[in-house]
């Protein structure tokens, strides 16, 4: 038998949910298995459950046909499986070699760490599995994609079989993404197996040998990848026939909204992080910014929203200076911001809907007499219950806090606050982060049908799909200056990487 | 208007059975104490309650004592719903009280009422102004107003102390006491029922209750403070103003910690005396706002049974032979515990921040 894993019947339960219900999963040696799901398909609990996070509630697991039981972390590690998280688990403040070795210290006469054992094992298994990371920086200062590699060797170093990969690419360029799956191509030639867990269809059919489906805590579907085409792999996901792409009309922009004029915004460290930023955005288009996150996206947006103030320049509403507005000014007169932070900024989720849907117009004469003195308890009600119609918010009436909901119905609360301000110019980041699929579909089209009235959208995103799906036009911004300017589809990904990634500024010079 | 209420179920009646359930466990373990002291904890714990319920003097005193802790619980809970402490409540009752004495026996030719009117606003006034240093160190330095506003008690006690000495000490007893002149008679609180200390300040207490109600229910300025409370950047986001939040929330705070002070002089005392206040009284707020989860029934209820607490655990020590430092040893249990339990609840509020 070639299984490295057979789990069969796992069901995990919590509190009110049924997570998994009698899931079957199986991986082969050097196998490259994909596991995709909407969020909460329970995709992440199964795969805790392997890896001795979660005990599930009855089910097996047999490991090269053993029966086992996984108790922790440090069970499934001995056991031979390694798991990456989306969030990495490493200390900042110490090396790349002393995190790799943590825990599993060489040790010479019993109580010295054995540095230079340490270093040469470690050296050796880079050159292996070709992983190269400065091995004595200190891992704040490593990149994204090395801190990932980190984690990587962490595992590989503990001599794993199996690798679990929870989301890897949700942090990468599309350049780093390729780097990562010649990897894991090279890792199953040489035996090892490979849970990749993902949402993006693309990325899967690119790099898995087969392909597990899973949605409210079943599976639905398993494949090899040859047979099986992504349009099938969303239904499966979904429970129905998904489009993939958004429908829209070529665009007519109007006149010019918002103007930014040599904008210059520091970070919260003081530093440039918008430099020279000069953008014309017009009514009825959608304007993409793309770029790696930290790119000055952030403080972009703030301070167009009036979060956070800009150090120099002009920003433009329909040719009238708001650079030194106030946010509630701002709002008054049509510019309306769906923050990238729905749970730190978007939303107060232990607050109910009506609260979290009043933010904003409390002095409304729709909702409080007196301007703010005394609330309209009856039309609040209504116009809640009109948001949770309008935009298909499941919850069960307007008391409710949010804190129950899923990342996708907190954000439909967030765009339906929003979106019924009428904005004349919206500005959305990462509308659509941690949000499933069927909500993706229904905000996009909402977005299209703002920009179809008029409204100036200027969309950040850090899904490159995304924004090649709904905008208009892109910019590219690197190190807070756009870099690049994209007319309009068709959009060239890989073009878009190289200037994500700040290459074509370094050929230009 | 039923239309618009809180959450689930559970959390209307939650404010009430949290100070409830929190008596019971604590006078569980407060029972194994006095067992060790060779007595029966019903027939303690029977006296108690016949000796707070069991006579007019008992209930009346008991009514008194929840004038204060009422206005303080509402005091706390104006700055906790605002995710801010203020601890200077002491301090500001002091002041509060203070300058509405001096109101009280400077407007001496004034009609009651008006001197009345003229003594809360004053001591408002004092406790406001107390708590804008704390509250605007907070609003545009973010310095700590934990800290701030508990050293402020420290300044405003002593101030007092010079004030009442220095300034307007009654020297009509040949300096004997450390007090100032009485407010005029007219100004004073009626008794509710002559003879017995409970005084038509109780209905000042009340008011202030229902207008904290009113403010967090029903406007825009209670939906800010609660905003803040639970996430600033949410409020900045749909508009509002943190600091103006921060100053709003403390400032109310300060004003009704303020008008404790001025509820105590015009219904109680009637003159200013130096260190007046038993030192554990605002803290006793504090903690009737946390039991009763900062909800007006919750402050209700739990001010109620610190109030039995203050009584009874007093007539404990007079009705039966158990020792005073077992009596304390007792307080200090059911504060513990019902304390605490309110605490965890609405520090939750909290948790977040860090």
């Amino acid at each position: 038998m070639n299984l490295f894993i057979e789990m069969s019947k796992i069901t995990n339960v919590f509190p009110g949910v049924i997570a998994n219900e009698e899931v079957d999963f199986s991986l082969k040696r050097g196998e490259i298995r994909a596991l995709v799901g909407e969020n909460g398909a329970g995709k992440s609990t199964l795969m805790k459950s392997l890896y001795g996070m979660i005990q599930p509630a009855s089910g097996e697991i047999r490991i090269k046909g053993e029966l086992v039981t996984i108790k922790s972390p440090n069970d499934a590690i001995s056991m031979g499986i390694g798991m990456i998280h989306q969030h990495f688990m490493l200390i900042p403040t110490l090396t790349t070699l002393e995190n790799i070795i943590m825990g599993v210290t060489p040790v010479k006469y019993g109580v010295f760490i054995d540095g230079k054992a340490a270093k040469k094992k470690v050296e050796q298994l880079m050159e292996k599995y070709n992983l190269h990371v400065p091995i004595d920086v200190l891992v704040q200062d490593l990149s994204v994609g090395d801190k990932q590699r980190v984690e990587i060797l962490k595992a590989l170093f503990r001599e794993v079989d199996i690798l679990i990969l929870d989301e890897p690419t949700a942090i990468l360029t599309p350049q780093e993404t390729t780097v990562l799956f010649k990897m894991m191509k090279e890792w199953s030639a040489a035996g090892k197996a490979i849970v990749f867990i993902s949402h993006k269809l693309r990325e899967v059919k690119e790099v898995a040998d087969s392909i597990t489906i899973m949605r409210k805590g079943k599976i639905t579907g398993n494949a090899i990848n040859n047979d099986i085409t992504e349009h099938e792999i969303a239904t499966l996901m979904v429970g129905r026939e998904v489009s993939m792409k958004v429908e829209k009309t070529i665009a007519v922009p109007g006149d010019v909204v918002l103007e930014t004029v040599d904008l210059n915004v520091s970070d919260n460290q003081h530093l440039p992080a918008v430099k020279d930023f000069s953008l014309k955005v017009r009514a009825g288009e959608i304007v993409g910014v793309a770029g790696v996150e930290g790119n000055g996206q952030h403080e972009l947006i703030e301070a167009l929203a009036g979060m956070w103030s800009a150090k120099t320049g002009q920003m433009l509403f329909k040719g009238d200076d708001f650079t030194h507005r106030s946010i509630r000014s701002r709002m008054d007169i049509g510019i309306v911001h769906v923050p990238e932070d729905r749970l730190k900024t978007g939303l107060c989720s232990e607050m109910s809907l009506w609260e979290n849907l009043i933010s904003g117009r409390l002095e409304n004469i729709k909702f409080s007499r007196g301007k703010g003195l005394f609330f309209r308890f009856k039309s609040i009600a209504d116009f809640s219950k009109k948001m949770i119609e309008d935009f298909r918010i499941k919850i069960p009436d307007h008391n409710y806090t949010l804190k129950t909901l899923s990342g996708g119905n907190q954000q439909k609360v967030v765009i339906a606050r929003e979106l019924s301000r009428e904005p004349q110019l919206l500005l959305i980041s990462q509308p659509t982060r941690g949000v499933d699929m069927g909500a993706i579909e229904f905000i996009h089209k909402e977005l299209v049908a703002l920009r179809d009235r008029g409204c100036a959208i200027l969309l950040v995103s850090a899904d490159l799909q995304e924004l090649m799906n709904i905008s208009d036009r892109m910019i590219v911004m690197y190190e807070g200056e756009i870099v690049g300017e994209i007319p309009g589809e068709p959009y060239d990904e890989n073009e878009i990487g190289y200037l994500m990634a700040g290459l074509q500024k370094e050929v230009a010079k | 208007m039923s239309l618009i209420k809180n959450n689930s179920k559970g959390s209307r009646l939650m404010p009430i059975l949290v100070p409830v359930a929190g008596l019971l466990v604590a006078l569980f373990f407060a029972a194994i104490f006095i067992l060790i002291t060779k007595n029966n904890p019903l027939t303690v714990y029977g006296t108690i309650v016949k000796s707070v319920f069991g006579s007019a003097n008992g209930i009346t005193s008991l009514l008194r004592w929840m004038i204060p802790l009422l206005i303080l619980g509402v005091s706390a809970s104006f700055s906790l719903k605002g995710g801010l402490w203020n601890l200077g409540m002491e301090g500001q009752m002091y002041l509060g009280a203070l300058f509405a004495t001096w109101a009280g026996f400077t407007f001496v030719g004034l009609p009651g009422p008006v001197i009345m009117i003229i003594g809360f606003v004053t001591a408002a006034a004092a406790g406001f102004l107390w708590v804008l240093i704390p509250a605007l160190l907070k609003a545009f330095f973010s310095v700590n107003e934990f800290i701030t506003s508990l050293l402020m008690n420290f300044i405003a006690v002593l101030l007092t102390d010079f004030f009442t000495i220095k300034m307007w000490q009654d020297v009509s007893m040949g300096g004997q006491t450390l007090s100032t002149h009485n407010i005029a008679e007219s100004a004073i609180f009626s008794k509710i029922i002559p003879g017995y200390s409970w005084h038509t300040g109780f209905f000042v207490a009340v008011i202030i209750l229902l207008i904290y109600w009113f403010v967090m229910k029903y406007t825009a300025l209670g939906y800010r403070i609660k905003t803040h409370g639970f996430n600033p950047r949410f409020l900045k986001y749909g508009g509002g103003s943190p600091p103006r939040s921060i100053i709003y929330s403390m400032g109310i705070s300060g004003a009704v910690a303020g008008i404790a002070g001025f509820v105590e002089i015009y219904g109680v005392n009637g003159a200013f005396f130096t260190r007046m206040f038993s030192s554990g009284i605002a803290w006793d707020g504090l903690v009737v706002a946390l039991l009763g989860s900062l909800q007006p029934m919750g402050i209700l209820v739990s001010s109620f049974l610190f109030g039995f607490l203050k009584i009874g655990l007093l007539r404990m020590e007079r009705f039966t032979d158990i020792s005073r430092s077992v009596v304390t040893i007792i307080q200090a249990f059911i504060i513990f515990f019902i304390a605490s339990q309110g605490a965890l609840q609405t520090l939750k509020i909290f948790k977040k921040k860090g």
